[in-house]
């Protein structure tokens, strides 16, 4: 976005994109463990609400949501345990995302990373 | 009657002798000494865009011949040059009436001054800005750059994105707003002890405008930055920076890709994922000396692999910051045996296998079990979690090592 240009007499119209990125701490956990989700966004006030949606890489039903937070200096930074037990986990795949919310915007999916929620095969 | 454009302000008209007898008549004809004469006329004449195809229509007027098309141009000056000199077509050349351009002002029009203010009093100029999903974007700063390019006004975006002045003189309007944007690496990858530049788009603040730059793991935008550094606007109205990775900066990263955020007054940009890479440097050489340019193929710890060839027994391979030499490769010399001594370590020694072979043969291992393949997967994961020991950089070792077995 360098500018508009527009002449007189005319109404001129602009858009101004809100961006937003998202990041993990981390790119392979263990049920149990701790991650960093974080949101980061440009022209969007401090304040605006955010909601965090966690699901398989590639669909699939929403395992998790954070609601409830808030942009701060252009960041939201949520740090998330892993801890499953009674969600709708997917049958096979072990590929992770998360997406956000932030007032209407709509991100697309995180970087994906992997936990670990099969049972290890262990040998007898 | 046919009128031809001469030249300066002319006006030429060819017309039949016997119109030239009407009364009221009063233009006198031109008057040729000799047909030669006449055909020089005509020949300037005709030298002009078009006027060849009005000389031909002339002639078809005067002529009772179908077949002009076919005439070359000679000939049609020829018969019209005899048809002048025969004093049976006659040409008049008269001084055109001098038109004002149309830029110059009329009588009755009111003196610059005045249609200025007129023009200003008429004219507004107005813009809409939201956001890409339609709602209003308040407190952002504007500017706008009046057509001359020199005035300029500034405010703030209310709720409801509007920016509008009247009384203003007509042109083109720009609309800038004092936000960075764009936020861009200089090079696609970072390169550990060599500047990269830091760039944001600041369309709305004036060239020095100072600026900031906060360089991040991609992994911990929300923890403190690897690096600030300091911006300037340029004369194209972008932020810009510089910055130095050195490995001291770098040692303690736990992924291999940064961002950084531009900063200018309360708007930020944030930009795409770098790979910073370190280059591994190679010395190759036999019981000769350096080995003539051969190809080489290094593999490392996360899978990435290189392919390059050597120059003069010397190679370079840039490679994702924190992986490790799993195994290296000669393909112009399979069969042989390789050492790497690597700095700070202890030299090993391959063999070069062929790459038809179902398996590669043992490698000179002095433990050689099975485990140190499991070890070296866990050792990756640790890696990519910050949790890796001080135990690493051995490891990474035996798993080059062991990746070859």
């Amino acid at each position: 976005m360098t500018g508009f240009l527009g002449p007189h007499n005319v109404p001129n119209k602009g858009k101004i994109p809100k961006v937003t990125l998202l990041f993990r701490s981390r790119s392979r956990c263990w049920h149990g463990d701790q991650i960093s989700l974080m949101v980061v966004t440009e022209n969007v006030p401090d304040g605006t609400a955010v909601e965090i949606t966690i699901l398989p890489k590639g669909g699939g039903a929403v395992i998790d949501t954070v609601s409830g937070l808030s942009i701060k200096n252009h960041l939201v930074a949520h740090v998330y345990k892993i801890d499953w037990k009674g969600k709708p986990l997917p049958k096979t795949g072990h590929e992770f995302v998360f997406k956000a919310v932030i007032g209407k915007l709509k991100s697309d999916e995180s970087p994906s990373f992997l936990v670990d929620i099969t049972p290890p095969l262990l040998s007898a | 009657m046919r009128h031809f454009r001469g030249d300066g302000w002319q006006k030429i008209e060819f017309l039949d002798r016997s119109k030239m007898l009407l009364p009221g008549h009063a233009a006198t004809p031109v008057k040729f000494h000799d047909r030669v004469d006449a055909a020089n006329f005509l020949r300037r004449l005709g030298a002009a865009t078009g006027a060849m195809t009005g000389l031909r229509e002339l002639l078809g007027e005067t002529s009772d011949s179908g077949a002009l098309a076919l005439s070359t141009d000679g000939e049609v000056i020829d018969r019209l040059a005899a048809q002048l000199y025969a004093r049976a077509l006659e040409v008049v050349i008269t001084a055109r009436p001098k038109v004002s351009p149309p830029q110059a002002r009329q009588e009755d029009e009111p003196p610059p001054k005045a249609k200025q203010q007129e023009e200003k009093a008429d004219q507004d100029v107005e813009f809409v800005i939201t956001d890409h999903l339609g709602d209003a974007l308040p407190d952002l700063e504007w500017v706008l750059v009046y057509p001359d390019g020199k005035t300029k006004k500034t405010g703030k975006l209310g709720e409801d994105g509007k920016v509008s002045q009247t009384s203003v003189p007509p042109g083109s309007y720009q609309l800038l707003f004092k936000i960075v944007s764009a936020a861009r690496w200089g090079d696609s990858r970072v390169q550990v002890d060599k500047e990269v530049k830091l760039l944001a788009t600041a369309a709305g603040f004036d060239p020095g405008a100072p600026g900031k730059f906060e360089i991040f793991e991609s992994s911990a935008v929300d923890k403190k930055p690897l690096a600030r550094v300091d911006g300037k606007v340029n004369a194209s109205r972008v932020l810009e920076g510089a910055w130095t990775p050195t490995k001291d900066a770098v040692k303690d990263l736990t992924t291999s890709t940064l961002v950084f955020q531009a900063r200018m007054a309360a708007s930020n940009a944030v930009s795409s994922p770098a790979e910073i890479v370190i280059k591994h440097s190679f010395e190759l050489e036999d019981d000769k000396g350096p080995l003539a340019d051969t190809t080489v193929v290094a593999r490392f710890s996360d899978g990435h692999e290189a392919t390059a060839t050597s120059k003069g027994g010397k190679l370079d391979i840039l490679v994702p910051l924190g992986q490790k030499l799993a195994w290296i490769d000669l393909p112009d010399h399979t069969g042989g045996h390789l050492t790497v001594e690597a700095e700070g370590d202890e030299a090993r020694e391959y063999l070069l296998w062929e790459s038809s072979d179902e398996s590669p043969p043992p490698a000179d291992d002095s433990d050689g079990d099975e485990s140190d393949e499991s070890d070296a997967e866990d050792e990756s994961d640790e890696d990519e979690d910050g949790e890796a020991d001080e135990d690493d950089e051995d490891d990474g070792a035996d798993e080059g090592e062991d990746a070859n077995a």
